[in-house]
């Protein structure tokens, strides 16, 4: 008998055959077809999706692929978005598309290879259950009408969108109204493809009266070739999918030249896509669902591949766990994967049609804005994985080097420490998951640094762990304390993306952007304060205090907008109240968790105040270097909005003021920020900053002095040079 | 789904009569307490910064109904409490209020609070929004000073009305959403607001349990019932002001219970208004349709009716608790709340 019987072939089944079989499981793998064979999708595989081919051993499998260096979104009357891969080498960190003809059957002949057993052109009509109700098997019927009845310990159902299995089960809602429907077709003749995977939304409705949630693509598959195509999250008011791919090649052809002379290469193929994954409908007893037949496609772009691997994967660790433990199988772990992994982006996939009208308004009315909660929101609403994922691992300076450096594996040595650390910050994330995820699954996606992100991110939360622990010991509430400065912090970046109303150009419409950061900003304030009133009343104080003293930094500095007559006094003012609150505040709080003196909760708290100072005069010359940064501004927006880095107010006391006071003007009427760049450059602004910088530093290690003796302090130390180094 | 609550009736907003005019309230200390509310505000706006000061308090000194400060001075007077505590208690209520109106200025893009200038359009969006956060602050250092208990209900409260606006905008177009939903976005939204005044003078005069909760559902009932009546003017007050107030949350995606129901009638009339509001974009003669068949459809009436079961199901809360003015008040204001004309 097999240990797993894995109905489907497709990515997430031959995934779960892989890893069951590598596992050492014996595993027996059935499709309706006969390999390779075509399959209705984008093709579009995410750097998410290459990495686990990698992993597998599929992807040196696969030769002439397009590699795709990142998505292109075409939002209808806003003009377009590029969201990039870094720049890197390695083929497997990059997207690329390939027919499912070759993929599906390359990942097959790997799990064949590694010890899977494949019965191809079987079709698996029935599950069997044991006496207890638990699903034992499948019936299978062969090509010549012959049927079968295998029996195994566990089935995986893989068998796609309809999932006959699923349905069978009891895992799913027969309701229609969660299925959408998506066409592809394969065309040749077209110029100027670039290497980015273009997905336009949503497609235009022939009445142009309504918002069809939906999608189109143009992913490339080569030089002048593409796979074009369109989804429908829902399908409603008898929408034709046939009839839209139609509109949108025409429309492709009539806007764009470079798709003037494109001809179709064989027929259009369309498949049901499924959204309605729910984590506890992924499995019963005896049987796990995944990829497709598991609802797992990103009701934004259409992906699947990605989750189809990850699902087969994780389905298979599971279940060799569970086969491994003595008693009833326990499949109880799949879901709980599943939830944490994905929440907030498919959880509430059975309101995908609705949510997407709310998020496309979101998406639409922030879409040309840089500020920092948009661009993180755009990127977690449209790509929960791959791009969002490494937009967090560049965007958070990685301590993790600065503190480990020279650590040695000893029991109570710095490795363990730091270990520590890094356990409570994944607690952190926890609870801000657990915060956010019940009332705005959606959120999850914002507030998270994912498990897969390695280094420890120099934030609030690091800060108070590091303070406590440099005060004597690890506080009782480290945890929850960490949480919610976390969740402040985040706050203060929501309402900083308020946008100014005045300046609309459509002072009717609703703005959903200032809407949601508002929202947004204020759930996370309000959740800081609650997790902190449930600790003591004295944290609710310090964590009152701080946020009062902030947002009068930020209102004073929104004040002094285009003012070039800021003094620097003012300016180093605002940066304390802003900057510095940011970072004291944890420090103080860490301290006062631990039980120090107020000698020494006063000491952090100079110490942070000094960092955070440092930390942003830090950011803001970066940013002037065009690098990327975790506030996610681009400094171009920042000075034609009139909020002025140190560098500049420096360079505005300084000989250069006559230069630079009209280029400051002239950036309030889409004048060039490397004109003031130059001016600030010659007047030695950011030389002045960058010591600026350093005497802050030399401020923050002096209140060290304070500080017990030992690893933590060194690690204070250490974090507040790499301000120094960085940049 | 505005609350609008200054529109209950004709009040003298000028400082330091807040309390005139409101004939509801028969309990003269809680007068006396509102006159001494503005200096106790005064106090807690303790900002370094001169135009943050002018910024916060600009909307608090236009006086306003001064609902919940009022609300909670009288559970507090249902049993022994010094007045400093209760007038700590009351400011920050307050704060947190006029925090939450200037947030929901910026997000409705209103131009007028209180019969002035709103905050965001005398100094703009990001900076109300700082001065929102700001008050917020201020509020929460106030519960903080009032211990342990008081700072958890008070950080509930402003959680659960975060929650209630987070689920207005998740449910956003969202043509089916459940009664029973909208009903707890309600709750949250509005009702968090009213009951929390009531759980925290409980907790202040030191009730029993019993009292306390039979105050807590009254806030609850209260709440709910007022939102209700609310969302009904926006569908039933005079022609012209119709289509302003109705248009705008018809527009938005923002359906309230008159028009949830409806559209879950049936036949060719629900048909019709679900066509409508798919729109991408209503014009004028399309929200007219759409607030026409609102109308004729009966949910006006329903609703009503559920908003004084509502005022009444409030006022049967409290019936067992002591007599005496603070609790003629309450009634009074429960009835006052349904049965609103403007």
């Amino acid at each position: 008998m097999h240990d797993a019987i894995i109905v489907g072939a497709g990515p997430a089944g031959a995934s779960a055959a892989y890893h069951l079989a590598r596992l050492g499981r014996r595993v027996l793998l059935l499709d309706r077809a006969r390999f390779p064979r075509d399959k209705s999708c984008g093709d579009g595989l995410t750097r998410f999706a290459t990495r686990q081919l990698a992993e597998m051993g599929v992807l040196e499998m696969i030769s002439g692929a397009a590699l795709s260096q990142g998505v292109r979104v075409h939002m209808r009357g806003h003009g377009s978005r590029d969201f990039r891969y870094p720049d890197d080498p390695d083929p497997s960190h990059q997207g690329i598309v390939v027919p499912r003809f070759i993929l599906d059957h390359a990942i097959c002949q790997r799990a064949v290879a590694v010890g899977a057993e494949l019965w191809e052109e079987v079709h698996a009509t029935a599950l069997l259950h044991d006496a207890a109700g638990a699903v034992c098997g499948v019936v299978v019927e062969r090509r010549d009408g012959h049927l079968t009845e295998l029996h195994a310990r566990v089935v995986i159902a893989a068998d796609g969108a309809s999932s006959r299995l699923a349905r069978q089960a009891g895992l799913r809602n027969n309701g229609r109204d969660e299925t959408g429907y998506a066409i592809r077709g394969y065309y040749d003749g077209i110029e100027g493809l670039g290497d980015l995977l273009e997905i336009h939304m949503p497609l235009r409705d022939p009445t142009d009266r309504y918002l069809l949630p939906s999608y189109g693509w143009v992913f490339p598959t080569g030089p002048t070739s593409a796979n074009i195509g369109v989804g429908l999250v829902q399908r409603e008011r008898g929408s034709n999918v046939r009839e839209m791919m139609g509109r949108f090649l025409e429309e492709l052809r009539h806007d764009a030249p470079r798709f003037a002379a494109m001809r179709p290469c064989g027929e259009w193929r369309g498949a049901a896509l499924r959204f309605d994954f729910v984590p506890q409908h992924c499995t019963s007893p005896g049987l796990v669902l995944a990829g497709d037949a598991a609802g797992l496609v990103s009701p934004f772009t259409g992906e699947g591949i990605s989750y189809a691997l990850a699902s087969g994967r994780l389905a298979a660790e599971t279940i060799d766990r569970a086969l491994a433990a003595p008693g009833t199988l326990d499949l109880a772990d799949y879901p709980r994967a599943l939830a944490g992994q994905y929440t907030g982006y498919f959880e509430a996939g059975r309101e995908s049609a609705l949510r997407y009208r709310l998020i496309w308004r979101l998406v639409e009315s922030t879409f040309q804005s840089d500020r920092p909660l948009y661009d993180i929101c755009r990127r977690a609403a449209l790509f929960p994985e791959g791009i969002g994922e490494s937009y967090i691992r560049e965007a958070f300076t990685d301590v993790g080097q600065t503190l480990g450096q020279g650590t040695e594996a000893e029991p109570d040595g710095p490795a363990a420490k730091l270990a520590g650390v890094r356990a409570d910050l994944m607690g952190v994330g926890e609870m801000l998951l657990g915060t956010v995820r019940q009332n705005w699954p959606f959120l999850a996606r914002v507030v998270t640094v994912e498990e897969s992100v390695p280094g420890v991110p120099l934030r609030p939360a690091l800060l108070l762990l590091l303070a406590g622990r440099a005060a004597g010991q690890r506080p009782p509430a480290a945890v929850p304390l960490a949480a919610a400065v976390e969740m402040g912090f985040i706050a203060a970046l929501a309402h900083t993306s308020v946008t100014e109303e005045r300046a609309s150009s459509a002072p009717d419409r609703a703005n959903w952007g200032n809407r949601a950061a508002l929202m947004v900003g204020d759930f996370l304030l309000a959740s800081a304060y609650a997790v902190s009133a449930e600790i003591s009343a004295e944290a609710s104080g310090m964590i009152a205090a701080a946020a009062a003293r902030a947002a009068e930094g930020h209102l004073r500095s929104l004040r002094h907008a285009h003012d070039v007559n800021l003094t620097l006094d003012e300016h180093r003012a605002i940066l304390d109240a802003k900057a510095g609150t940011l970072f004291e505040l944890p420090c103080r709080l860490g301290g006062r968790a631990a039980g120090a003196s107020p000698r020494i909760v006063a000491a952090l708290g100079t110490y942070g105040r000094k960092l955070g100072v440092a930390y942003q005069i830090r950011h803001d010359l970066s940013a002037a270097q065009g690098q990327a940064t975790e506030l996610g501004r681009a400094v171009g927006s920042n000075l034609a909005e009139g909020i002025y880095p140190l560098a500049v107010v420096h360079a505005l006391h300084s000989d250069y003021r006559q230069q630079l006071v009209p280029a400051l003007a002239a950036m309030r009427v889409g004048g060039s920020a490397t004109e003031v760049a130059g001016i600030v450059l010659a007047a030695g602004g950011e030389i002045l900053a960058a010591s600026d910088a350093a005497r802050t530093v030399a401020d923050a290690k002096a209140a060290l002095r304070n500080i017990p003796d030992g690893t933590l302090r060194v690690w204070l130390e250490r974090l507040a040079d790499s301000l120094l180094v960085s940049g | 789904m505005r609350p609008r609550f200054n529109l209950m009736t004709p009040v003298d907003a000028r400082r330091g009569n807040a309390s005139e005019g409101t004939d509801w309230l028969h309990c003269t200390r809680t007068q006396a307490l509102l006159g001494r509310l503005d200096a106790e505000i005064d106090r807690a706006v303790t900002a370094q910064d001169a135009q943050l000061r002018v910024m916060a308090l600009h909307v608090v000194r236009r006086g306003g109904k001064r609902l919940r400060p009022a609300l909670l001075m009288l559970c507090g007077s249902l049993g022994p409490c010094p007045d400093g505590p209760l007038l700590k208690a009351a400011a920050a209520l307050e704060l947190i209020h006029v925090a939450s109106l200037y947030h929901d200025d910026i997000m409705d893009r209103a131009p007028v609070r209180r019969g002035g200038p709103s905050t965001q359009a005398r100094w703009g969006d990001g900076p109300a929004t700082f001065a929102g956060a700001y008050l917020f602050a201020r509020a929460c250092t106030l519960w903080a000073d009032l211990g342990g208990l008081t700072n958890r209900l008070a950080s509930e409260a402003s959680v659960d009305l975060c929650r209630g606006q987070l689920g207005e905008l998740e449910h956003a177009f969202d043509l089916d959403t459940p009664e029973q939903r909208h009903l707890e976005i309600l709750t949250l939204k509005t009702g968090s607001l009213f009951s929390l005044p009531c759980r925290i003078g409980a907790a202040l005069a030191g009730l029993d349990a019993e009292a306390a909760s039979s105050l807590q559902i009254y806030g609850d009932e209260l709440g709910r019932a007022f939102q209700l009546a609310d969302d009904l003017l926006d569908l039933t007050g005079e022609v012209e002001t119709i289509g302003k107030l109705a248009s705008k949350d018809l527009r938005e995606g923002i359906y309230s219970l008159p028009v949830l129901r409806a559209l879950r009638n049936g036949g060719a009339d629900s048909a019709r208004l679900r066509d409508l509001l798919t729109l991408e974009t209503l014009e004028d003669n399309e929200v007219g349709e759409a607030v026409a068949i609102v109308r004729a459809s009966g949910a006006v009436e329903s609703v009503r009716d559920q908003a004084r079961r509502g005022a009444q199901a409030a006022g049967a809360a409290i019936a067992q608790l002591p007599d005496g003015p603070a609790k003629d008040s309450l009634r009074a204001l429960a009835a006052l709340a349904v049965e609103r004309t403007h």
